[in-house]
C-alpha cells in the first residue's frame, strides 16, 4: 500500500508515521523530534503551515516539509507497533 | 579551583527559568570569540565555591545545523574557544514529553562527562496522566536525576544539593545507553581512526562522538569543518563510509530510530501514561488564537493595545522625569553663573541625555510585552500566523522572532537570527531586520507626534490619532522590510524559501521572574547607552553647537541693542518682550555662527527636498552613529534658542515655535512626517552595523545595508514631504 503524507488528510485525524522520506537536514530533524516509524499525530490545522501534535507537543510546519511525512491512518496500521516492539536490539555499544 | 556546569536541554522546557532560579540576577553575557553566540555565564555559590552556569542556546539533538547549535556541540566536547573544559551536564529535560527529550539526553551520555538530569514540568506531566517512576529512570539512566517544577521553584535546593554532591566527589560519567549495528559501529571507528591519522592536518583531535556526528549529519556543521581542513574529496570518501555504516547510507535515520528504539524500552520501565485527553487548555485556546482569521484579528489586536500601552501608559511616567529634570535645571541655575560650564550642564548634559532618558519607560513598555507574549507561548503563535506573511517574501516564520526583538532593538534581533539554519535567509533577515522600527526610533516620534498631531479619537473613540499614527510608524517599517526581503531574496541571496519547523509551546501564566530579568536587562542596556555613548555624542554635538563664540564686534552690536532697549523703555511689558526678543535673535546667530552652524548651512541643500532646514539637518547628521542623538540635538539647538526651556516639554513647545528665516513656522505636519519617516528607514546606528559585520563576517554587508537603507530614507521622506506637502496647500488652515 503506498503511503500518503502528512498534507493529504484533514484537520481531526488521528495518524501513524511509517516513515520520513530522505536524508536531508530537514528530514533528520523531523525524525529527531519524535517522527519515527509507528508514532502517533493528529492533524490539528490543515494548510501550509500546518499544526499537528506529537505526544504533547505541537509543532508547525510548511507543505513542502508535511510532504515528507508518510503516514497511515490510525486504524489501517494496527500492526505498526509491532514493527517498532521495544524488543532488546541485538546492537554494539559504540561508545 | 571554579567549576563550570553547562546547561542544556530542548527549546521550551523552562531551562531559562530554572537557570535564573539557580544563578538570579549573576549574569554575565558576552560573546564567544570569532563568532557572535551569545555566551550567557551565570554564577552561583556552593558551600562558598563559586560555580559558573553557562546557558546553552535550546536544541534538540547534537546534530548541528545552525551556528547556535555548533556551540552547544563545541561547549559540551570542551573544544569551544573561549570556554572552560565543562565539568558536568546540567540538562533540563520537560517531563511531559519524556520520549523526545530523552533523544539529547542518549546524546549526552555518550560525552563521557558526569551528567545531572533535571526532570522539569512534573505538574505539567501528572496533569497529562504521565507518571515518572524517578528512582527507576535514575537506574536506568545511570545519571542522578531530580524532579522540579522551575516555574514555582520546587525542587531547586534538591538541584543544588545534587549538584554540589556531583561536583564534589570524583564523579564517574555514565555510561551510553544506545547500541547500535555491527557494521554502523565498525564505519563510525573506522572514519574515527582515519581520522586521527589526519590530526595534523585537522589541527586537533576528533573525538568518537564528533566522528558519529560527521557520518550522520549530512551537510552539518562538523561535515563542513573537515571538509574545510581536508578538502572537497573528503566528502566522497565520507558517503563511502555512509553506505557501509547503513542502508543506502541513511545514517541519520538509523541512528534517530535506533535512539528511540532505546527511549521507548526505558519509557516502558519507568512511565505509565494514564489515557487523558492532553492540554485541553492549549488545544481550545489554539483552535482560536491559530485560526486563519480570528487569530489574525486577535494578533492586530494585541499589536495594536501594545503600541497604544507605549504611548499611553508610559506618559505619566515620562512626565515625572522630565518634572525631575526641571529641578534639577532650576537647581544649576541658581548656583552656577551664566557662562560655558553652565550651558555644557543645561545644555548640553541634561538638556541632552535627559532627553533621550526620558524614553526609558516607553523602551521598559515594549519589552514588558514582547517577554510577556514570549513568556505566555503566543510568540510561538504568532510566528505562525506570519509564516504566510514571511512566505511571499521567501522567509519563513523562523525569522518573525527576530524581526520582532528588533522592534526593542535591532543588535538582540540580529543576534536571533542565529537559530535560522540557512545561510541565504539569515543574511535577508539582518539585511530588513534594522528597518523595524527600534525603540531607539521613539523619542523621534514621540517627540513629533506630541508636538504635531493632534489627539484626536478615531475609529470611534478606540484609537486616538497619536497611538494611530505611532502605529503607522511602526507599520511602515514591516511594510517596507517584506518587500525588499523579497527582492534581496530574489537578486543578491536568491534560493527557495527555507524549511519551516516550529514547536507551539503549551501556554502558560508568564513567569514574572523571566520577564522582569529580561526587561531589567534591555533596561540596563539603554541606560548603559545612554550613559555612555550618547552622552559624549552629546558633549561633542554641545561643543559644536556653542564654538566659535561670537566676534567681539558681534557681541558689542547686541551689547548696543540691549542698552538701547534699556534707555529706551525704562521698565513694564514692552521692555521684557523685546529683551527677550533680543536674546532670541542673539542665540540664532550664534548658533549660525557655530561650527554645527556652519557645516548645516553648507549642506542645506541636501535637506530642501525633504523640507528641512539646515537645524533640522544637523540635528539628522549628528545621529548617524545614534538615532535617539537626535532628540538631544535638537534639544540643544532649540535650547540654546530659548534658553528658557530645558525639558521635553519644553523642547515640543520650541519645535512648535520654531520659525523659518520668513516667519512662517518651521514644522508643519509634513515636515514631521518626512522627519519621521526619514529616521523609520535610515540604518542610523553604529552598533547595529557592527553587529552586522561580525555575523557576516564581513564589511560588505554592513556597507550595504546602510547604503540601501539611507537611500531608501531619503527618497521615503521626499515622498512623504511632497504629498503631505500638496494636501496642505490644498487645504491650509
Amino acid at each position: 500500500m503506498s503511503d500518503k503524507d502528512l498534507t493529504q488528510f484533514a484537520a481531526g485525524t488521528d495518524l501513524t508515521v511509517s516513515h520520513v522520506a530522505g536524508d536531508g537536514p530537514v528530514a533528520n530533524r523531523l525524525r529527531e523530534i519524535g517522527m519515527i516509524p509507528g508514532a502517533r499525530l493528529r492533524v490539528v490545522r490543515q494548510g501550509s503551515p500546518m499544526i499537528v501534535q506529537l505526544g504533547n507537543s505541537r509543532f508547525c510546519l510548511r507543505g513542502q516539509e508535511a510532504a515528507l511525512v508518510k503516514v497511515q491512518t490510525a486504524e489501517s496500521v494496527q500492526g505498526a507497533e509491532a514493527k517498532f516492539s521495544p524488543v532488546e536490539s541485538p546492537g554494539t555499544c559504540l561508545f | 579551583m571554579s567549576k563550570f556546569v553547562a546547561v542544556v536541554g530542548n527549546p521550551n522546557v523552562g531551562k531559562t527559568t530554572l537557570f535564573n532560579s539557580l544563578t538570579g540576577l549573576a549574569l554575565v553575557t558576552a560573546n564567544y570569540p570569532g563568532v557572535t553566540v551569545e555566551r550567557k555565564v551565570g554564577r552561583m555559590q556552593l558551600e562558598g565555591e563559586p560555580v559558573y552556569l553557562i546557558d546553552l542556546p535550546g536544541t534538540y539533538s547534537l546534530s548541528a545545523r545552525s551556528p547556535d547549535e555548533m556551540i552547544v556541540a563545541d561547549v559540551l566536547l570542551s573544544q569551544q574557544k573561549g570556554e572552560e573544559p565543562v565539568d558536568l551536564i546540567l540538562a533540563v529535560v520537560d517531563a511531559s514529553n519524556l520520549e523526545r527529550n530523552l533523544y539529547l539526553v542518549t546524546q549526552l551520555l555518550e560525552l563521557g562527562k558526569p551528567l545531572l538530569i533535571a526532570l522539569n514540568m512534573c505538574d505539567l506531566a501528572e496533569r497529562h496522566g504521565v507518571a515518572i517512576d524517578y528512582a527507576q529512570l535514575e537506574q536506568v539512566l545511570g545519571a542522578p536525576v531530580v524532579p522540579v517544577c522551575a516555574h514555582k521553584r520546587v525542587g531547586i535546593d534538591a538541584l543544588r544539593a545534587s549538584l554540589q554532591n556531583l561536583l564534589q566527589g570524583q564523579t564517574a560519567a555514565p555510561k551510553p545507553l544506545v547500541t547500535f549495528s555491527e557494521q554502523f559501529c565498525e564505519s563510525v571507528r573506522d572514519l574515527h581512526a582515519e581520522l586521527n591519522q589526519k590530526q595534523a592536518v585537522i589541527g586537533r583531535r576528533v573525538s568518537l562522538f564528533e566522528a558519529l556526528r560527521v557520518l550522520a549529519d549530512r551537510g552539518g556543521y562538523a561535515e563542513q569543518r573537515l571538509v574545510d581542513a581536508l578538502g572537497e574529496p573528503f566528502r566522497d570518501k565520507l558517503n563511502d563510509y555512509r553506505l557501509r555504516a547503513a542502508q543506502d547510507g541513511a545514517v541519520a535515520a538509523e541512528e534517530s530510530i535506533t535512539r528511540f528504539k532505546t527511549i521507548r524500552r526505558i519509557l516502558d520501565r519507568c512511565v505509565r501514561v494514564s489515557p487523558k485527553r492532553q492540554d485541553m487548555f492549549s488545544e481550545r485556546l489554539d483552535s482560536f488564537l491559530t485560526h486563519p482569521i480570528l487569530g489574525l484579528v486577535f494578533f492586530v489586536l494585541v499589536m495594536s493595545i501594545m503600541f497604544q500601552s507605549i504611548y499611553n501608559a508610559a506618559a505619566p511616567v515620562v512626565a515625572w522625569i522630565d518634572a525631575g529634570l526641571s529641578l534639577l535645571v532650576q537647581g544649576i541655575d541658581n548656583v552656577l553663573p551664566q557662562g560655558v560650564l553652565r550651558s555644557l550642564l543645561v545644555d548640553g548634559c541634561i538638556a541632552g541625555v535627559g532627553s533621550v532618558l526620558a524614553f526609558l519607560p516607553q523602551i521598559v513598555v515594549l519589552t514588558l510585552f514582547i517577554a510577556l507574549l514570549e513568556d505566555c507561548g503566543y510568540m510561538a503563535r504568532a510566528a505562525f500566523l506570519m509564516d504566510k506573511f514571511l512566505f511571499r517574501c521567501g522567509l519563513s516564520g523562523h525569522s518573525f522572532i527576530p524581526l520582532l526583538s528588533s522592534f526593542a532593538c535591532a543588535i538582540p534581533g540580529i543576534m536571533a537570527t542565529r537559530t535560522i539554519s540557512d545561510r541565504r535567509d539569515r543574511f535577508v533577515t539582518i539585511l530588513v531586520a534594522p528597518l523595524i522600527s527600534c525603540s531607539a526610533r521613539l523619542p523621534v516620534y514621540s517627540v513629533m507626534i506630541a508636538a504635531f498631531v493632534p489627539n484626536t479619537p478615531v475609529l470611534g473613540g478606540f484609537v486616538r490619532l497619536q497611538g494611530l499614527t505611532l502605529l503607522l510608524m511602526y507599520a511602515l517599517g514591516i511594510l517596507l522590510a517584506a518587500p525588499m526581503a523579497w527582492l534581496f531574496k530574489k537578486t543578491i541571496l536568491p534560493g527557495a524559501p527555507p524549511p519551516f519547523l516550529l514547536e507551539l509551546p503549551s501556554y502558560k501564566l508568564p513567569q514574572m521572574r523571566t520577564v522582569v530579568f529580561k526587561v531589567y536587562r534591555q533596561g540596563k542596556e539603554f541606560l548603559k547607552r545612554a550613559g555612555t555613548l550618547i552622552f559624549a555624542l552629546t558633549v561633542v554635538t554641545w561643543a559644536l553647537a556653542y564654538f566659535p563664540p561670537l566676534s567681539s564686534n558681534v557681541e558689542a552690536v547686541y551689547e548696543n541693542q540691549r542698552r538701547e532697549i534699556e534707555q529706551t523703555f525704562p521698565d513694564g511689558d514692552e521692555r521684557e518682550v523685546r529683551l527677550a526678543q533680543l536674546e532670541r535673535d542673539e542665540s540664532r546667530a550664534r548658533l549660525e555662527n557655530s561650527f554645527l552652524g556652519r557645516a548645516g548651512r553648507s549642506l542645506a541643500f541636501l535637506f530642501k527636498p525633504l523640507g528641512w532646514d539646515w537645524r533640522i539637518g544637523v540635528a539628522t547628521l549628528s545621529s548617524f552613529p545614534a538615532r535617539e542623538v537626535v532628540v538631544a540635538t535638537l534639544g540643544i539647538i532649540f535650547n540654546i534658542e530659548n534658553p528658557e526651556d530645558e525639558s521635553n516639554e519644553g523642547l515640543v513647545s520650541a519645535l512648535r515655535q520654531a520659525k523659518r528665516p520668513d516667519g512662517s513656522p518651521l514644522f508643519t505636519v509634513s515636515v514631521a512626517l518626512s522627519l519621521m519617516v526619514f529616521f523609520a528607514l535610515c540604518c542610523q546606528c553604529g552598533g547595529t552595523l557592527i553587529i552586522i559585520q561580525r555575523e557576516t563576517n564581513s564589511w560588505r554587508w554592513p556597507a550595504f545595508t546602510f547604503a540601501y537603507m539611507t537611500a531608501l530614507a531619503y527618497i521615503g521622506a521626499f515622498v512623504v514631504f511632497r504629498i503631505g506637502n500638496w494636501f496642505e496647500n490644498m487645504a491650509p488652515h
